[in-house]
């Protein structure tokens, strides 16, 4: 037994009893299976290695068919959810009394100065036109996250308060809104009136998305539907071809499901379904998928309600979708939310969810549902330009290929599924092209790649819409995956390919 | 009375009855906002009582409406400062 092991309850599918939920027979038999060993003989707590994929040790069996306390190793779960991808697998908890936080003097706070802009020109490398729209991020404290933001005006002018008209900075992060990479400098002093100069993107560039998986056929992902539930998909974008949707927003148009002006969906839309060619367009994963857009961000809202993702999921499982991505996230455990998966699930859908960007902290929710399945977002040195935001991202572990790493962002955790790429990838956007990095990328990767190869499985595809359906597509999905190295708790099976 | 906005979700098989829609209706202190979901209402009014008549509708579940934020790994001052060091958060 491994000496690092933690306690998790098994569960079926739906409900506490497999025999009576969706669960279907190979995790009935597996269910049952643990219970029939562990008392076996009349002992619980004995090992169980020589019958059960992963070796764990079942303390405690409340039915034959249902919940049982495992012991195991944390990593040892994506294997388990790889073998049996219907078993719900939950971490045990151990709840506290709620004492009232006490509350701690940090630092004293210093005389304030007078609020003095400090003004920048972000302009293009290639011929010093502006750059307009660009998010300029500066930090005088990096660890405290102490510093000013801005978006760059028609003149590609960013007035910053930071204090003062000249002011050392630890860093400072360009992000532009399309056509140029980012930029990123550390511990410089900025002087108003500087010039940073951003690289122009060209479309024939490799970044890690096209470094592991090249271009795509023309035909990759026919016959598959993916449904994108995020803040719409541009319906005019050369490169997208976007079949249907709704729009699941309270009080909006349901038939406005185009991008709602935060360029989000439409990125993560064309890693999985653009079908243009360099150096005139990008292409995704599976250009040749049934694409449907469910927004459910408002216009120019950043925020989604549950309920707008509920419905979603289940118009989307309506239009018969045989995948979901979401790349969104956040928040705690919501039962509907839970459900929908659920219910997407039992009708022979697969949901992919993104981990979570908040700097290696657990994977959040939904995709710490163990019925979705969790992206982790991982990167490549020299897969993006010397000197932009992305160089912040390079963090261990890194792979048995030195150049593999996990994106500094990404969340990890025992429920991480796979890991895709997520750092500088290039894609599409309303207008044109730009790199977005985040979980919110990787997520989308594997869902093309998981259409790209549906799309080659007639046997699936045409299974009927059960929980049989979902757990062969999950199966061979998880098959296909292979460990860059990095520990199954950041990359789950690794990255397919 | 505190009125809040709470997702009603049906969890059995096959549609909800049209009879306990009509209960949810039917309740002093809510109103249903959008009922254009086969198997869910979005309904604002009474917790208290929401979760009384739910406890008499086997296979129905609620929960709070809350939002989700979209997704953006860029890195952000994370607070405002005015008082020290001069430094203030500028927000777009």
């Amino acid at each position: 037994m491994p000496l690092k092991t933690q306690q998790f309850v098994l569960l079926p599918t739906r409900g506490l009893r497999a025999a009576a939920s969706n669960s279907t027979f190979a995790l009935r038999e597996f269910l049952g299976g643990v219970g029939t060993s562990a008392t076996r003989g009349g002992a619980l707590g004995m090992e169980v290695a020589e019958t059960m994929p992963v070796q764990m040790r079942v303390l405690d069996s409340i039915h034959s068919d249902g919940p049982k306390l495992v012991e195991m190793a944390p990593d040892s779960t994506s294997a388990l959810r790889a073998n049996q991808p219907g078993i719900r697998i939950a971490p045990v908890v151990y709840y506290r009394p709620a004492l009232a936080p006490r509350f701690e003097i940090k630092s004293a706070p210093k005389a304030a100065k007078a609020a003095v802009r400090l003004k920048l020109q972000i302009v293009s490398k290639h011929d010093g036109r502006p750059v307009v729209g660009a998010f300029v991020v500066a930090f005088t404290d990096f660890a405290n996250r102490l510093g000013a933001q801005t978006t760059t005006n028609k003149k590609g002018e960013a007035s910053l308060t930071l204090g003062g008209s000249s002011k050392k900075v630890e860093r400072l992060y360009v992000y532009p809104s399309s056509g140029f990479w980012s930029a990123f400098k550390k511990n410089l002093t900025l002087i108003s009136g500087m010039k940073i100069g951003l690289e122009p993107v060209t479309l024939n560039f490799t970044d890690v998305l096209r470094y592991f998986y090249g271009r795509a056929t023309e035909n990759a992902g026919a016959g598959v539907k993916v449904g994108v539930i995020d803040a719409g998909i541009d319906t005019k974008h050369p490169d997208l071809n976007v079949n249907g949707g709704a729009n699941t927003v309270v009080g909006e148009n349901p038939n406005e499901y185009g991008d709602n002006g935060k360029h989000h969906g439409t990125h993560v839309a064309g890693i999985i379904a653009a079908r243009g060619l360099p150096p005139t367009g990008l292409r995704g994963l599976a250009p040749a998928v049934t694409l449907y857009s469910y927004r459910v961000f408002g216009k120019n809202q950043g925020e989604a309600s549950n309920y707008a993702i509920v419905k979603a999921i289940d118009r989307a499982i309506l239009d018969g979708c045989d995948l979901i991505n979401m790349s969104l996230g956040g928040g705690p455990l919501d039962i509907a939310i839970q459900d929908a998966i659920e219910y997407a699930r039992a009708q022979g859908c697969l949901v992919i969810v993104a981990a979570g960007n908040d700097d290696r902290s657990p994977v959040s929710f939904p995709a710490s549902d163990s019925l979705a399945i969790a992206v982790s977002a991982m990167g490549r040195k020299k897969t993006f330009p010397s000197g932009t935001a992305d160089a912040g991202d390079v963090a261990s572990p890194y792979g048995k290929d030195k150049k593999n790493f996990v994106a500094a962002f990404s969340n990890i955790g025992p429920e991480i599924d796979l890991t895709g790429p997520g750092v500088a990838i290039l894609s599409t956007v309303p207008g044109g092209y730009t790199p977005m990095s985040g979980t919110s990328m990787a997520c989308p990767a594997i869902t093309g790649f998981a259409a790209k190869l549906l799309s080659t499985r007639a046997d699936i595809l045409g299974m009927p819409r059960s929980p049989a359906r979902s757990e062969a597509i999950t199966q061979a999905l998880l098959q296909a995956a292979k460990p860059l190295g990095f520990g199954p708790r950041y990359e789950g099976q690794g990255l397919p390919r | 009375m505190a009125k809040n906005r709470f997702i009603l979700r049906f969890r059995g098989t096959g549609a909800p009855s049209a009879k306990a829609i009509e209960r949810v209706r039917a309740l002093r202190h809510a109103a249903v906002l959008d009922d254009s979901s086969p198997r869910m209402l979005l309904v604002e009014g009474s917790e208290t009582e929401l979760k009384n008549l739910l406890a008499t509708m086997p296979g129905w579940i609620m929960t709070p409406e809350r939002m989700i934020p979209l997704p953006d790994p860029r890195p952000r001052p994370r607070r405002a400062n005015r008082k020290q060091d001069g430094i203030v958060l500028k927000t777009d």
